[in-house]
């Protein structure tokens, strides 16, 4: 029996004024008393006054605020988070920001919900399913005022903890935003270079997420609809970076490319990533960005159904002319020759060496990936890691 | 900084499971949702194997079936409502199952929103996103039928205490889970099956072309069109054919989805109006005037029709149709479909077919021009419009 599941009831609110339903959302749940978080960019940039602005004909109120996240998330922010919201008597999260704001807004949610009021109750279980089920929900608008990283739409969220060295990888629908607020007005001038790694981010997850969920047509065309707008609208976002419906467009795919890419149980590319991006510091969509290229051309080229990637790069006219014995190849070629534009025109590292990434680390990074990776493909072994390393170096 | 006017909702607030034989697995998902005792509604199947496997399954995992009501009105009354609400509370019943046809779910949703809203009069949740919930009553629903596309949509239609019709929307009627399993389609009804197949098939293309539609839900279109192609023959040959059902049900699925964002057109709104003013099904009414509605919309959206086309004659034919010819054979290609199933199924393929004369045809043109699909479709309607598209199929 083959069956597929799809769950994402992540409402997703884009575009102009998008922002201003945010008390109409906030009300829908019973939310009177938010807690606002983010961090000191969103507050510097005057992204946060925007949300205090779209609040203030209503009657909600925060409960509380919090604009220190620090610039990667760290255990004591969720921390910080939770002893706020139960000290103030919140019954809801806004979690403006980055990456670092939407990690810990999530894992935050997951231990209001579960009763965690200390994140040492993590130590040593860093791969976490939903322990106990909750009844009960929490609100949880995110709000990006950065390039999206991905996870906004998923039950997935991530935290380093530096002191410890120790990657927690959390899983769980208690992670789940209720809504995903883009706003142009939240948006700031994307410099081409942040752009071209975060679309070229976009565009890995979307291929991996198209590949991996052929049998889930859901799943499927949220990874198709990315692909396209990637590369329809990549190169126009990069040369007009002031031209705010290109970049919202550019954010939303990463946000449904990203919900593609997470449904995937089980991924080496994902774990490669998230370890290159402990190792430089980088985001996983920049190391996506560079490492793709070569999974795709190690890994998944001749896979089932890989011709039919062709689609969503070229079109339906282009791919119903093409040779249907050789539309891998052609979608490779189609591949390559987008990433090599877009790395041209932004100027982006392209090898993992232009990260600080040194070949004497492959071993303990190989080592990392093996340990990190739950999937049961025999051929996913530290050799391959190994060698996928040193053809992207 | 200047508006672009763009915006966009989407929103699917149902987890979905399907694939053949997959609801023993499926329902175990069921007490993570909080179900103990179900008040269990189904239609005429009653009789059919199908909901004898659907009980069985949910009480596998434990969960109680407090009470069961059958209900088949094609759209269900305010009486039968309360009833089924007093059944409900009396037998202290904590969530809805549903196993039936697209009618039955209609009165599932209905029922839940009542109740999670905790209203006692359906006139206070009548209209857009009116009703606010209260109490959280899950909603499964198990549709066995090829044509599913308002399962997984927000919106309901009830029929008040003097015969009338009215519509609702609400984000308190979609359901929490679905689980889809052709093993259930066992009562094979060819000329239902095909129409609900083809209205799948005109509800993803008027979305497709909608213009409320965005790129994510024209992809899901596109490959539920692809599904349609793939499968409706091979369930016309092999009705037992489970893997193609199961293909059907899914285009039916995504055109539920999508409608949340993309809504539908002008086919979509003159069939719920020909389907409350005459009792024909919803399906029978889309087959009728769809043809008359994509050449209506062609100037506006050709483009558009060009590409969708592809999923429909596949490769070889694509690449060999001249570029300036792609909209209207996706009209054609779809006609002629349309045509050989309804006639050859005995179903209606003109209006007079279904009880339409000259002197209903106001009241048809009046409700149409009620709908929200009215809104979205791609070309600005106007009542004249109306008329013409009708009288070209009485």
């Amino acid at each position: 029996m083959s069956m597929f599941n799809f769950s994402c009831d992540v409402k997703i609110l884009c575009g102009d004024h998008a922002l201003d339903n945010l008390p109409y959302e906030l009300r829908e749940r019973d939310c009177a008393r938010p807690l606002f978080i983010s961090d000191e960019r969103s507050y510097r940039l005057g992204f946060a006054k925007e949300v205090r602005r779209a609040m203030d004909n209503d009657t909600i109120e925060f409960g509380a605020t919090y604009f220190r996240i620090s610039e990667r998330a760290t255990p004591k922010d969720c921390d910080d988070i939770v002893n706020l919201y139960k000290a103030h008597g919140c019954d809801g999260i806004i979690a403006l920001g980055g990456e670092n704001v939407v990690q810990c807004a999530k894992v935050a949610k997951l231990m209001i919900l579960q009763g965690v009021g200390d994140f040492v109750y993590f130590n040593h279980k860093t791969d976490m399913d939903a322990e106990k089920i909750s009844y009960r929900d929490l609100p949880l608008f995110i709000l990006p005022s950065d390039i999206p990283c991905g996870i906004e739409g998923t039950d997935r969220a991530m935290i380093f903890d530096e002191k410890n060295n120790i990657f927690y990888n959390f899983e769980s629908v208690l992670t789940r935003a209720s809504a995903v607020i883009l706003d142009v007005r939240l948006t700031d001038i994307m410099p081409a270079k942040a752009m071209a790694t975060a679309g070229l981010g976009a565009l890995a997850m979307g291929m991996k997420g198209f590949v991996d969920n052929a049998d889930n047509p859901l799943a499927l065309a949220y990874a198709t609809g990315a692909i396209h707008t990637v590369i329809n609208e990549l190169l126009p976002a990069m040369r007009h970076n002031s031209d705010a419906d290109y970049r919202i467009s550019i954010y939303s795919s990463i946000i449904y490319a990203g919900i593609a890419y997470y449904m995937i149980k089980e991924s080496l590319l994902r774990d490669m990533a998230n370890e290159l991006s402990i190792k430089t510091g980088r985001s996983a969509l920049q190391i996506l960005s560079i490492i793709f290229p070569t999974y795709y051309k190690e890994k998944m080229n001749g896979e089932r159904v890989f011709k039919s990637v062709l689609m969503p790069l070229v079109g339906e006219a282009a791919y119903a002319k093409s040779n249907s014995k050789s539309r891998d190849v052609v979608a490779m070629d189609t591949l390559k020759e987008f990433w090599a534009k877009v790395v041209a025109l932004a100027d982006i590292p392209s090898r993992l060496q232009d990260t600080g990434v040194e070949q004497s680390d492959f071993v303990k990074l190989a080592d990392a990936v093996i340990t990190r990776y739950r999937g049961n493909d025999p051929h996913n072994n530290f050799t391959t890691i190994v060698k996928l390393l040193e053809e992207a170096f | 900084m200047k508006d672009s006017g763009f915006y966009y909702e989407f929103y699917n607030p149902t987890e979905v499971s399907a694939g053949v034989g997959c609801l023993n697995e499926a329902v175990k998902k069921l007490p993570s949702l909080g179900l103990h005792n179900a008040f269990f509604i189904c239609d005429d199947i009653e009789k059919s194997s199908a909901v004898d496997l659907v009980r069985a399954a949910i009480n596998s995992v434990k969960v109680r079936t407090g009470a069961v009501y059958v209900n088949s009105e094609k759209v269900v009354s305010l009486n039968s409502l309360r009833e089924m609400r007093d059944v409900y509370r009396l037998n202290n019943c904590d969530c809805i199952v549903v196993a039936g046809n697209y009618r039955v779910i209609n009165t599932a949703k209905t029922l839940r929103m009542l109740l999670s809203a905790q209203v006692v009069r359906f006139e206070d949740v009548k209209g857009i996103n009116v009703a606010r919930k209260k109490i959280n009553v899950p909603l499964v629903v198990i549709p066995t039928s090829v044509g599913i596309s308002s399962a997984l949509t927000g919106s309901v239609s009830v029929k008040d205490d003097y015969g009338a019709v009215f519509g609702c929307v609400s984000s308190l009627c979609a359901p929490d889970y679905c689980i889809i399993d052709p093993s259930l389609t066992s009562v094979f009804d060819a000329p239902t099956t095909i129409a609900g197949a083809m209205e799948s098939f005109a509800i993803n293309i008027e979305e497709f072309v909608s213009k409320q539609a965005i790129i994510h839900t024209k992809c899901m279109n596109l490959i539920a069109i692809r599904e349609i192609r793939d499968n409706l023959f091979k369930v016309v040959n092999d009705p037992m054919d489970e893997q193609a059902v199961l293909g059907l049900q899914k285009a039916g699925l995504i055109a539920g989805i999508c409608y949340s964002c993309a809504s539908a057109g002008i086919a979509h709104a003159m069939a719920d109006a020909l389907s409350n003013l005459t009792g024909r099904d919803n399906y029978i009414c889309t087959g009728i005037v769809f043809e008359a509605c994509l050449r209506y919309n062609l100037d506006a959206v050709e483009k558009d029709y060009a590409q969708a086309l592809y999923y429909i004659i596949g490769d070889d034919r694509y690449a060999s149709t001249p570029e300036e010819d792609l909209g209207r054979t996706l009209i054609d290609t779809s006609a002629k479909m349309i045509k050989e199933l309804f006639e050859e199924n005995g179903l209606p393929t003109r209006l007079s077919q279904i009880g339409i004369d000259e002197e209903s045809l106001d009241k048809a043109v009046e409700e149409t021009m009620k709908s929200y699909a009215i809104v979205t479709n791609p070309k600005n309607v106007t009542k004249d419009d109306v008329y013409r598209i009708l009288r070209s199929v009485m």
